[in-house]
């Protein structure tokens, strides 16, 4: 269910907000990542855009991707604004999502141990609290635990 | 991409005005920063407020100061065309060197000035109206009017984007921390001869490697140094600067380079920004190239910056750069001398001198070329080849030779 424009406001009250993006932040209050896609070349983007950047169609539509994906870039902030945990390196990854070369998105990953975290790491979605908002964040796929204790 | 470059070696830089750098310039302002190296480079120039028909410039911390607020505030009588920018500093030039060719103006103000505003650093915090300066300003990609406005730690719009891709340099060519050092330390060695320099103690690679973790794997000293400060130039035709006193340096070829996507976490890697696109335009507009240059400034706002425009440039291969420095190293001088020759960045860079988007390295090479760069001089420099901006947003090349 889509929340009203009056609840994503008030859910984040800090975030500039407009006609378009407010429909990312309106799936991140139901769990939902969602990437802009195409319907005219099924091509995916982010962030959300009035057109397609492959072909310019305005068919474009958020959806929500599968969630999976790899690390594809990597840095631990040791300082930065209040908010999170700087202590040891709070890490900041661009996650190239499974739906398509090149299409990735920006978020921490947790429930994963330093030495295990690195570029290449298989990964999934899951949600944090960031201001009393669910916000997305990736820890290493389930699938790999066997195999990688 | 085009290799056409009419406007080749015909406008040039006429003067050069300095506020100077420091690490806090305390109880003033932007605009009196920006004045102050606006008045010098006109006086450079041998010339007066109702030469001036041209006004282009801005600032990053702050968004920077309009040109109707320079018009107004330096009482220029008649200008034909202005427009404000944001950095670095070839946004500016370009801007002025199209104009002036074009003849939407006859002489250009360039201006840029850094202003240290809340937020920015413990001092500037501590400023009452330094927090005030800070206030209603865009945070993060919202600057850009992207719709996505975060910033860190959640994004990795700037900064983080820089040191996110210097892991992914390491771990792409099995590179290490003293290839990032080797930047660091040339620019601190070339520093010491540098007044306006705000770092010019010695640094070793021991302290560099020991330096406080920020982003990693970036440290402090892979990152530029805060100031406040201003540059302001005057842009003319070569024929009008021939005409004036100081010695004339002409812009032989200037370039921009972006490709899509350029957000940080987008980039398709490397070898695909804005960077390597900036160094082949410059190639094709340029008649002089890596052999003819005296001095070279590559950008240095993150020491990974610099480090890949030896490999964008083709002074060596992709991943090379680490080796190239070393094997380019003089120990005695403890810095770069590309082929026993070429010095980098002679006033010490953003890393030392201070960081100003690019302004720093371009007064430095007008310097240079004019043969007023005193202990610094490198003598008989005659080709400059600069390359400010970084990877995504902002790549930017300029060859500069003495007029």
């Amino acid at each position: 269910m889509t929340s009203s424009d009056a609840e994503v406001l008030e859910r984040f009250p800090s975030v500039r907000l407009d006609h378009l993006n407010k429909r990312y932040y309106q799936g991140l209050l139901r769990h939902e990542l969602l990437a802009g896609r195409c319907r005219a070349c099924g091509t995916w983007h982010t962030p959300l855009r009035p057109i397609c950047p492959s072909c310019w169609s305005t068919e474009v539509t958020p959806a929500p991707v599968s969630g999976r994906g790899t690390v594809h870039l990597l840095t631990f902030l040791h300082q930065g604004p209040p908010g999170v945990d700087y202590q040891g390196g709070f890490p900041l990854a661009a996650i190239e999502l499974a739906e398509q070369s090149g299409l990735r998105v920006e978020a921490t990953v947790v429930d994963c141990p330093r030495d295990r975290l690195r570029i290449g790491l298989e990964v999934e979605l899951t949600w944090i609290d960031r201001d009393g908002a669910p916000w997305p964040a990736f820890r290493p796929r389930r699938a790999q635990h066997g195999t990688q204790p | 991409m085009t290799g056409r470059n009419p406007a080749k070696d015909q406008v040039a830089i006429a003067g050069v005005g300095l506020s100077p750098y420091a690490r806090d310039r305390g109880a003033t302002t932007e605009l009196a920063l920006l004045l102050e190296a606006a008045v010098a480079a006109i006086r450079d120039a041998g010339l007066t407020a109702a030469d001036i028909d041209g006004v282009v410039g801005g600032g990053l911390l702050t968004g920077g100061i309009d040109p109707a607020t320079v018009v107004s505030a330096l009482g220029l009588p008649a200008v034909t065309w202005w427009t404000k920018v944001p950095p670095p500093i070839m946004n500016h030039l370009v801007a002025a060197v199209n104009a002036v060719w074009t003849g939407a103006c006859e002489v250009a103000l360039v201006y840029h000035s850094v202003y240290r505003v809340g937020g920015f650093s413990r001092s500037a915090n501590a400023d009452p109206f330094r927090r005030r300066a800070a206030l209603g300003l865009p945070d993060g990609r919202a600057a850009t009017g992207d719709g996505h406005t975060d910033a860190e730690p959640w994004s990795m719009h700037g900064s983080a984007g820089y040191a996110a891709w210097a892991g992914r340099y390491l771990a792409e060519f099995g590179a290490s921390r003293e290839d990032f050092g080797r930047i660091a330390i040339n620019d601190r060695s070339n520093a010491a001869a540098n007044p306006n320099a705000v770092l010019r103690e010695p640094l070793t690679m021991a302290g560099y490697l020991g330096g406080r973790m920020v982003r990693e794997p970036l440290c402090l000293y892979d990152m530029d140094v805060p100031v406040d400060g201003a540059d302001a130039f005057v842009v003319t035709t070569a024929e009008r600067a021939r005409d004036l006193p100081s010695p004339p340096v002409l812009i032989h070829a200037a370039t921009m380079g972006m490709t899509a996507p350029p957000q940080e976490h987008l980039a398709a890697g490397l070898e695909a920004t804005g960077q390597p696109l900036a160094a082949r335009d410059l190639r094709a507009k340029s008649d002089l190239w890596l052999d003819d240059i005296d001095l070279f400034f590559p950008y240095d706002g993150f020491t990974i910056v610099a480090l890949r425009c030896f490999e964008s440039y083709g002074f060596c291969g992709p991943g090379e750069a680490g080796a190239f420095l070393a094997d380019n190293w003089d120990a005695v001088e403890n810095r770069i001398k590309i082929k026993g020759r070429v010095p980098v960045n002679t006033h010490g860079g953003s890393l030392s001198e201070g960081g100003s988007q690019g302004a720093g390295h371009l007064r430095e090479a007008v310097t240079q070329l004019r043969g007023q760069a005193g202990r610094r001089q490198v003598p008989g420099a005659q080709v400059a080849l600069l390359t400010p901006g970084g990877f995504f947003f902002n790549a930017q090349g300029l060859v500069l030779r003495a007029g």
